[in-house]
């Protein structure tokens, strides 16, 4: 119970500060972020007993179960997802009015946003303590999903309804690609539930080509290369989401996936090796638009982009720091977007060429923020430090060349940082009206962790190791403190600082260059590919549309004459012993076959029917004689109903006819074109294939019936007349089926008709 | 026999297929009705080889299958609902657009559609 407690808590939020907010606007965001610490309390609570699984029965006969874990990593992440998401909740608290006024909408919606952004936090909980892979795809879903509605906030914003369907199209594709993965593992282990997997592939290891959909499910969340350009563009949703979602939440889900499933990639060296390129890809990418961005929280998309490729190397590579690294990451980015929304909402500007010298009117602010900044760009005293320790550590071992690359990654970082942090606070003084304490106060709050951290750092090493140990399923030795001598790691980081700081200093230099190659380069980049897919795609739809649309009869063709081609195919390649039987026709059959006949007749009838009351009484000729048809076959029931049926369907026709005008009866009898050679085809082809299909299927009844069993139970069920007792007792739901059917389309007749005219 | 039966299925249901491709509503509906009454045939056709009696069993006596007409019983009354349905649009459509020619509709409906993507461009 311990182990869904904070879940139930958690999911309880967002319902929560509904009520709330009904009662008083302002409420919703503390009863939400109460509910969230709360949550995260009893999280706390529960680590100190250890891991624990829950697994509760679904669907049992299918080997379903909702499976819950309560391990490092789960630990870890559900800590981040609640506490970074209290914080942006009294955040948003402050930043939403604002907002929404500027926006002019109703300040109501802000219980809206927070409800939302609850949820979120929610399905996030959700996400990082379910054990089984089908519920990791449910819940990796509903991130999507709510991620969709928060990017997509500001409804009446083109931009940002674009980048919210960007986001849904490019996180939710991918992630049915991981649930194509997810399936292809349980077909292949039989179990859907992760330790039995992971146990199971310890002998067997897991195919290549579910392990890369998985793959491909994470970087797509996680906005690696070249699945990376929707994040930027996300950035049109109001901050508090951008600062939830890219820090904490949606974007370390990705790499969260690539932790939890560890073991099964730890065999696949070439899967990694591609992890581990497409790390340093999305890293120098990341970082390079970062070093040349204007709108300072672009700057900081960029900045999550390489980040996360930091943290797909480390995973890549196996490191058992790869959970750290996230989830010191998560505070130093959150608090870096709250600095730019809380600057934002100051100064009204977005870019950093149209702000800065803002450190004498904003000092609490700029503090909290450098600390912020120097655990990003991992300067000593901040927890930053320690994960750029343990990403130089999994390098060390790697050799020169990857050692090189790390270091480049984590100078540009610095350099990246450096000028967002200065480009805001530094040079020539500038005043603005103070910042509301409520917007400082949750940068204050991450910047004291961050240093809280680098003081501590063996507070870290507890959860770390935890972490460390579910994702590679063996005891962790990670160790963080600071070492005073010449070993590898302080020599990267020393060359990463002296590089960064050289970056910064010369960055007029080569800045102007940088952008030029950057922009030539991105004519070639994914995005562009993705809006040229984009692009056909809408014109192959509009293209079938109009097709399809044009023509009524070519849209019923267009059905009728494939199936019928699919279904002569069919019987071609069936192996069937004595496909087609003719059957035997008695003394008994001759009264049936001249039914038939007269039915047969009937119909051909019907198409040279000039008249419409002609068509009507040919029609009702074809229902007579099938009725007769029954008849003879010892059908008396069906019969009976037939005529029944017929009698009331012609007298409905009869009645329609005299409902229509007469004038536009007789023009459109006259308009009506003669048959198109085409459509004499489909009909060939549709009915040639109704008759193959039907011979086959009739040449080869079974002499076992269902029949006889139902015959033999007429009895137990009283009723003299089998038919009766199909109907009501062996298969009574399916007339009960037939009922609702029935009166279904008797209302709609009833409401159809009643209408008044004119009206549509 | 199972050929004549199967033979007549198809030819019941070529001719709805054929109505069903007119321009005219009226006769769409028709075909409709045609295609309908095929597939009931096809299913009671099923019982043509063995039939028996229906009502009052005795022991031991041949009985046509009561499966397959309880099944064509359901056809036939969803079959009737569903027309009724079908007459009823046409009606309406008829009301509402002035026509009872598909490609008069398809015009009006592109017209619709047009003026809307033109409404939303601007």
């Amino acid at each position: 119970m311990s182990i869904l407690l904070p879940i139930l808590l958690a999911l309880a939020c967002a319902p929560l500060a509904y009520v709330a907010g009904r009662w008083r606007t302002g409420a919703a965001a503390w009863v939400g972020a109460s509910g969230a610490l709360a949550a995260l309390g009893v999280l706390a609570h529960g680590w100190t007993q250890g891991p624990a699984r829950v697994v509760l029965p679904w669907a049992p006969t299918w080997g379903l179960s909702l499976e819950f874990t309560r391990d490092g990593l789960s630990g870890l992440y559900a800590a981040m997802a609640l506490g970074v998401g209290a914080l942006v909740v009294v955040y948003s608290r402050a930043y939403l009015p604002h907002h929404l006024a500027e926006e002019g909408r109703s300040p109501r919606e802000e219980v809206r946003f927070h409800e939302l952004l609850l949820a979120f936090m929610a399905a996030m909980v959700l996400l990082v303590t379910v054990d089984d892979l089908l519920l990791l795809f449910v819940a990796l879903d509903l991130t999507t999903i709510v991620s969709y509605l928060l990017i997509g906030f500001d409804r009446e914003d083109p931009e940002s309804r674009a980048a919210a369907l960007l986001s849904l199209v490019l996180t939710g594709a991918t992630s049915v690609v991981f649930f194509a993965g997810a399936m292809t593992l349980g077909l292949q282990y039989g179990t859907f539930s992760l330790p039995l997997v992971i146990e199971r592939a310890a002998s067997n290891p897991a195919s290549t080509g579910a392990l890369v959909c998985l793959a491909v499910g994470a970087l797509g969340k996680s906005a690696q290369v070249p699945f990376h350009f929707w994040l930027p563009r996300a950035m049109a949703a109001p901050t508090p989401v951008s600062s939830y979602l890219h820090s904490a939440a949606m974007v370390a889900a990705g790499v969260f996936l690539l932790q939890r499933l560890y073991p099964l990639f730890a065999p696949a060296t070439e899967v990694r090796d591609g992890l581990l390129a497409i790390g340093f890809l999305s890293m120098g990418l990341g970082s390079l638009m970062a070093l040349v961005a204007d709108p300072f929280k672009r700057v900081l998309a960029y900045s999550t982009i390489a980040q996360y490729g930091y943290a797909l190397v480390l995973v890549a590579l196996g490191s058992e720091g790869a959970p750290l690294y996230v989830a010191i990451h998560a505070p130093c980015k959150a608090a870096l977007f709250l600095t730019a929304g809380a600057v934002t909402q100051v100064t009204g500007k977005k870019k950093l060429s149209e702000v800065g010298g803002l450190r004498h009117s904003l000092p609490v602010l700029a503090g909290a923020s450098a600390v912020a900044a120097a655990g990003l760009s991992a300067l000593p005293l901040t927890a930053g430090f320690f994960k750029d320790e343990v990403f130089f550590h999994a390098l060390a071992k790697e050799g020169p060349v990857v050692m090189a690359a790390g270091l480049v990654g984590a100078g540009l970082t610095l350099a990246y940082t450096l000028r967002l942090w200065w480009g805001l606070f530094g040079g020539p003084r500038r005043d603005v009206p103070a910042a509301p304490r409520l917007l400082v106060a949750p940068v204050v709050v991450l910047a004291g962790l961050i240093l809280l951290g680098g003081l501590l750092p063996g507070l870290l090493v507890a959860p770390a190791r935890a972490a460390a140990e579910t994702m590679r399923g063996e005891p962790s030795t990670l160790e963080l403190a600071y070492h005073l001598d010449a070993r590898a790691e302080n020599l990267l980081a020393v060359g990463a600082w002296v590089l960064g700081a050289a970056l910064f200093a010369t960055r007029r230099a080569w800045t102007p260059g940088l952008s030029r190659v950057l922009r030539r380069t991105a004519l070639l980049g994914a995005e562009r590919g993705y809006r040229l897919l984009l692009h056909l795609l809408d014109r192959l739809s509009t293209w079938l549309h109009e097709k399809e649309v044009r023509d009524l009869r070519d849209r019923v063709a267009s059905v009728l004459v494939p199936t019928g081609l699919l279904g002569i195919a069919v019987l071609g390649v069936t192996p069937l012993r004595a496909r087609f039987m003719v059957g035997t026709v008695g003394w008994a059959d001759v009264t049936l076959v001249m039914a038939l006949a007269f039915a047969s007749a009937a119909a051909l009838a019907t198409l040279r029917a000039k008249g419409h009351l002609m068509l009507v009484l040919l029609i009702s000729c074809v229902g007579f004689s099938l009725a007769m048809v029954f008849a003879f076959a010892a059908a008396p029931d069906v019969a009976l109903t037939s005529v029944l049926v017929e009698t009331t369907f012609t007298l409905l026709f009869a009645g329609l006819l005299a409902l229509l005008p007469e004038a536009r009866l007789r023009r459109a009898q006259k308009e009506s074109q003669k048959p198109r050679g085409r459509d004499r085809l489909a009909a060939g082809v549709a009915g040639a294939s109704a008759f193959l299909l039907s011979w086959s299927a009739l040449s080869h009844l079974q002499a076992e019936r269902v029949g006889q069993r139902t015959v033999e139970l007429a009895e137990a069920a009283h009723s003299p007349n089998v038919v009766a007792a199909v109907l009501t007792d062996f298969r009574g739901l399916d007339t009960v089926g037939e009922m609702s059917v029935v009166v279904a389309a008797l209302l709609g007749v009833t409401s159809l008709l009643g209408l008044k005219k004119g009206r549509r | 026999m199972i050929l004549i039966a199967s033979l007549v299925v198809g030819l019941l249901f070529a001719c709805g297929v054929r109505m069903v491709l007119e321009r005219e509503l009226v006769r769409v509906a028709c075909g409709t009705v045609l295609i309908t009454n095929s597939s009931v045939l096809l299913i009671l056709a099923g019982s043509f080889p063995v039939r028996g009696e229906a009502l009052s069993v005795q022991k031991g006596w041949p009985v046509t299958d009561p499966v397959l007409q309880s099944l064509a019983l359901t056809a036939i009354v969803i079959g009737f609902a569903v027309s009724a349905l079908l007459l009823t649009l046409v009606h309406r459509t008829q009301r509402a657009h002035g026509s009872l020619r598909t490609d008069r509709l398809v015009e009006a409906e592109l017209k619709r559609v047009h003026a809307v993507e033109k409404e939303e461009g601007h």
